[in-house]
């Protein structure tokens, strides 16, 4: 007698309405999203992404063609290497590395037989072993800021991602952690170098890529620099970063070289190499509008060192001081990425989408800046003697007599495209 | 393929040092020498170790022609 009302009772994990938990979840989304365009409707007056309009620089009406005919240009033409120097090169190469294994397998937390240096998993595990992970300086989060979704980046840089992080445990394991980045050093060279040798052309010596016309500033970018024939000489689009941030926020001092900087911080005439990169990466931080944390964490990938964080934050005041458009012009893009929370009936700012957005802008403004000064070269250089065989983001490679002239036309054919905007070029 | 080999000890032969846990270069000693040593635990087999001598062993036929131009 009872059946059909049993028959009409909802089960576990399905809703009273006779639909599942999926349903239920979608109505809910579908009932937010509602809820969220009516906000946006009673709101008219709110910014919005697409209202955003930032400085563009003033390229010619074909500067897309010109740019493609360069890179088939570089591309045709390739880079020449001399096989027997990248061989001797190569094997030199391998007598380091068979030297930094051993010296690297000597160090504590590393099993002397099984760790396998080239894997990064078996690295990893050697140093969860050695209780290194234990030490990484980062404060764990409360379980008050867990339930609240508060210091999750805090959570993101205690982790050990990538063979980039192993300075994270160099506090506690000081000389496995530097013989380990030298091992890792001189085995993706020798890895690149093995794979260079394959990419080149027995009948005419030289390399064909899309890599030396793709304007592109990866790891094996960097790589190649030390790879690089002794015959060719580099413009250096030095800092375009700060350059194009300068530029686009409309900061009217000149823009800080890492030297000057390292000089003023740590009180010396003469600042060493390793102070120069710290400084380096603390003004890229600053202009990339890192917080704390991720500051942290960009600062020691680069150094390969912890930096206390009183310094990088009296570092960032320093910065802040001096260059007070920067900040204002982030928190002008930031207007426009905030997002009514349903939650708490607040505004909170579109991390993610804001940084998507930023990163996006620089990454196509620096490629522009590398572009204009590629196609300067080739304006600049007779029909028959082409001298651009290679374009990344922050320099150009090039071959034969270098044009002591070429620097100043770069920077001057850049004051057009980017007006206002200072660059500086450097022949190496 | 080739078992990466690693010396479990110091060793000293034919006036030659190896360390403790270097590797063996392929051909560099006699097989009834490794053998042996191999036997007494001197040597050990390390499959869980990747061999850097096969990083120059493990190569296309295009690419041993490029070694050998």
């Amino acid at each position: 007698m009872y059946d059909d009302i049993l028959m009409r009772r909802p089960r576990r994990g399905e809703s009273p309405a006779g639909g599942g938990h999926s349903t239920v979840v979608a109505e809910a989304s579908a009932e937010e999203a509602r809820r969220e365009m009516d906000i946006n409707r009673a709101t008219p007056s709110r910014l919005r992404p697409d209202m955003l309009q930032l400085k563009q620089p003033v390229l010619a009406a074909d500067h897309a063609e010109q740019v493609a005919r360069m890179a088939k240009q570089v591309y045709d033409r390739g880079i020449g290497f001399d096989l027997a120097k990248v061989q001797q090169k190569l094997s030199e190469l391998f007598t380091c590395l068979t030297a930094s294994d051993l010296n690297a397998r000597s160090n504590r937390p590393f099993d002397l037989l099984r760790t396998d240096l080239t894997s990064f998993e078996s690295v990893l595990y050697a140093l969860v072993k050695a209780g290194a992970l234990r030490e990484i300086n980062v404060p764990l989060r409360s379980t008050a800021d867990q339930f609240n979704g508060i210091g999750e980046d805090l959570d993101a840089v205690r982790e050990i991602l990538s063979p980039a992080d192993y300075w994270k445990v160099r506090r506690t394991q000081p000389s496995g952690v530097k013989a380990l980045y030298e091992f890792n050093d001189t085995f993706a060279r020798f890895i690149f170098g093995k794979s260079l040798i394959t990419w080149i052309q027995p009948e005419d010596g030289r390399i064909y890529r899309r890599l030396f016309a793709s304007g592109e500033s990866s790891e094996k970018v960097r790589l190649l620099e030390y790879w690089l024939p002794t015959s060719h000489y580099r413009v250096l689009l030095k800092n375009s970063l700060c350059s194009v941030l300068f530029w686009l926020s409309e900061e009217a001092s000149t823009p800080p070289t890492s030297r000057e900087l390292a000089t003023d911080w740590f009180g010396k005439r003469s600042p060493s190499q390793e102070d120069v990169v710290l400084a380096q990466s603390v003004l890229d931080s600053f202009l990339l509008n890192l917080g704390e944390w991720q500051t942290w964490e960009k600062v020691g990938r680069a150094a390969r060192k912890e930096c206390p964080r009183h310094d990088l934050e009296l570092w960032r005041e320093d910065l802040n001081k001096r260059f007070p458009t920067i900040r204002k012009f982030y928190k002008n893009v930031a207007k426009f990425y905030f997002k009514s929370t349903l939650r708490t009936f607040e505004e909170r700012l579109d991390e993610p989408a804001f940084r998507g957005f930023i990163s996006q802008a620089i990454d196509r403004l620096r490629g522009c800046v590398s572009e204009v000064a590629g196609l300067t070269v080739q304006e600049n250089s007779p029909v028959d003697g082409y001298p651009l065989v290679g374009r990344f983001r922050d320099w150009l490679l090039l071959t034969g007599k270098p044009n002591p002239k070429l620097a100043e036309l770069i920077q001057r054919r850049l004051a057009g495209v980017f007006p206002g905007g200072y660059f500086r070029i450097d022949l190496q | 393929m080739r078992p990466t080999i690693v010396f479990a000890r110091h060793l000293q032969i034919d006036g030659r040092q190896f360390h403790h846990g270097e590797e063996l270069a392929p051909d560099l000693l006699a097989p009834e020498i490794i053998k042996l040593n191999l036997d007494r635990g001197y040597l050990v087999e390390v499959p869980e170790r990747r061999s850097l001598f096969r990083i120059f062993e493990n190569l296309t036929p295009a690419e041993r022609r490029l070694y050998c131009l």
